[in-house]
């Protein structure tokens, strides 16, 4: 069996998700199948798109409960992008959407408080949440990564984790502070593109497909 | 200020790199592979396939190249050149791109922007616009009738910048300004402008067109065409507001390297991105 099963919902370019799990060396499957998914060691939630159309294809395939169950099951699941803002309670791209409810928190529109251009394209820093001192950044996921590194991101919308814990690492944009990489137990998500990111980029997934 | 991106152009014909001036007088530089790997591991920031010939043709041939790079490099690989429908998107991102850039498709059907975007999402349309400046905008109704002129000339209301497709051979009657922003409407996720008048003379880039394209639009912009030193991409960031420099000659001839690009930008003020190891 592959070492990490990737969500296939129908949502996005997961070409180079794959490859850049080839160069780290780990196999993998792109699936819908239910049984593979709950069997899997590990499994990666990508996305690009919007949040209602990720939301319905899930419950459409009947992926949500499947997700929710790998879950419960305490194996690591990693959500990239959309895939990390569908894990959260809710959004509010074009009205509000329910999501997994996985991660308590909420996703919002950017509101840039000067001239920075939406969606955040481009690169830029994780650095150590605001009064969380260094202890998010004890985690394996980080391990190898200096605070202040830089990702390759593109996003409209912004997670922010009801629980301060839940947010290993935070990132700034047009003067607006959001999550950019989450943790509940098990269950880890990141705003940013590890796939598109360079080499500190395949330091990230190398370190979730070490999660033990 | 968000951080600046540094994006390689490498423009390819047959199996080579080439670069020539203002699009046109082509030189081969060398093996796109062999390129593209040095400029990753020197802290490019994406990089940027242009198939100069397919416009001509009709097709994009960058598949090998762009599955090539795509198995070894992971930063976004952005591709353009002669794409024409979602098919042809489909393709290309099936062989690896992140992203593909549009020119002539976008101006001879507009829509096409607007149902990639849809489809594909905004982030991975980029509109690409070569311009030319015009001393008036006569060309808007009478195409081939007026001379090109001027290009030293500082911007201002009285001179106007044609739209060119087809690699810089073509005339459209467009005016560049109101293209871009028909193109963000349409749902372009990036615009990558292009002087063509600078385009290959290390001269510097066109600033205060960019400076005007880029604070109207809500899309990043790329500024290509002109960077013959640092210090020219220091001032079209600075005063053009540039979202990201697109740049070939000064790198395929060995002037500067990415890294000491990058660092020369820190030190004047413009931060760049940094994703090497754990250093």
């Amino acid at each position: 069996m592959a070492e990490v099963v990737i969500v296939d919902y129908g949502c996005g370019n997961i070409q180079s998700l794959q490859r850049a799990l080839k160069r780290v060396g780990v196999s993998c499957e792109y699936t819908s199948n239910p049984k593979t998914i709950r069997q899997a060691k590990k499994v990666i939630l990508p996305g690009v798109g919007s949040y209602s159309t990720g939301m319905d294809s899930l419950e459409e395939m009947h992926l949500s409960e499947v997700i929710k169950d790998y879950v419960s099951s305490g194996k690591p699941l990693l959500g990239i992008c959309l895939g990390m803002q569908l894990l959260l309670d809710y959004s509010e791209e074009f009205g509000r959407h329910k999501g997994l409810g996985i991660v308590h928190g909420s996703v919002t529109r950017f509101m840039p408080n000067d001239n920075s251009k939406v969606p955040h394209t481009g690169w830029n820093s994780i650095e150590i949440p605001y009064g969380n001192e260094i202890k998010s950044w004890n985690d394996q996921i980080l391990s190898s990564i200096n605070p202040g590194k830089d990702y390759y991101f593109v996003h409209s919308y912004m997670v922010k984790t009801s629980k301060k814990s839940n947010t290993l690492a935070e990132t700034s944009y047009g003067g607006n502070n959001f999550s950019s990489i989450i943790r509940n137990n098990n269950v880890y998500g990141c705003q940013f593109h590890p796939e598109k990111s360079g080499q500190i980029g395949s330091q990230f997934l190398e370190n979730f497909v070490n999660i033990k | 200020m968000n951080k600046i991106r540094v994006i390689p152009r490498l423009d390819i014909k047959g199996f080579n790199i080439i670069k020539g001036i203002h699009l046109e007088g082509l030189r081969v530089i060398g093996d796109p592979q062999e390129y593209a790997t040095k400029y990753f591991l020197e802290g490019a920031d994406e990089i940027l396939y242009v198939d100069t010939v397919a416009s001509l043709y009709g097709r994009n041939n960058l598949f090998d190249i762009v599955k090539k790079a795509s198995e070894n490099l992971s930063i976004p690989l952005c591709v353009a050149g002669g794409i024409r429908s979602i098919e042809d998107i489909k393709k290309l991102l099936h062989a690896g791109a992140d992203k593909v850039s549009i020119n002539t498709a976008a101006v001879q059907n507009p829509l096409l922007i607007k149902e990639a975007s849809e489809y594909f999402g905004s982030q991975c349309i980029v509109v690409a616009i070569d311009y030319k400046l015009w001393p008036d905008d006569r060309f808007r109704s009478n195409l081939n009738k007026t001379v090109s002129k001027g290009k030293n000339e500082k911007f201002d209301s009285g001179f106007h910048y044609q739209v060119y497709t087809d690699n810089g051979r073509q005339q459209t009657g467009l005016e560049a300004y109101e293209w871009a922003l028909k193109a963000v409407n349409l749902g372009a996720g990036e615009i990558l402008l292009t002087s063509i008048d600078r385009e290959g003379i290390r001269k510097g880039f066109e600033i205060d067109f960019t400076k005007k394209v880029s604070e109207a639009v809500s899309v990043p912009v790329i500024v290509g065409g002109g960077a013959g030193n640092a210090q020219d991409v220091v001032d079209v960031v600075k005063k053009g507001s540039a979202d990201a420099v697109s740049i070939a000659s000064i790198l395929h001839y060995d002037d500067i390297t990415i890294s000491n690009l990058k660092e020369f930008m820190s030190k004047n003020g413009i931060p760049t991105a940094n994703h090497y190891g754990s250093e």
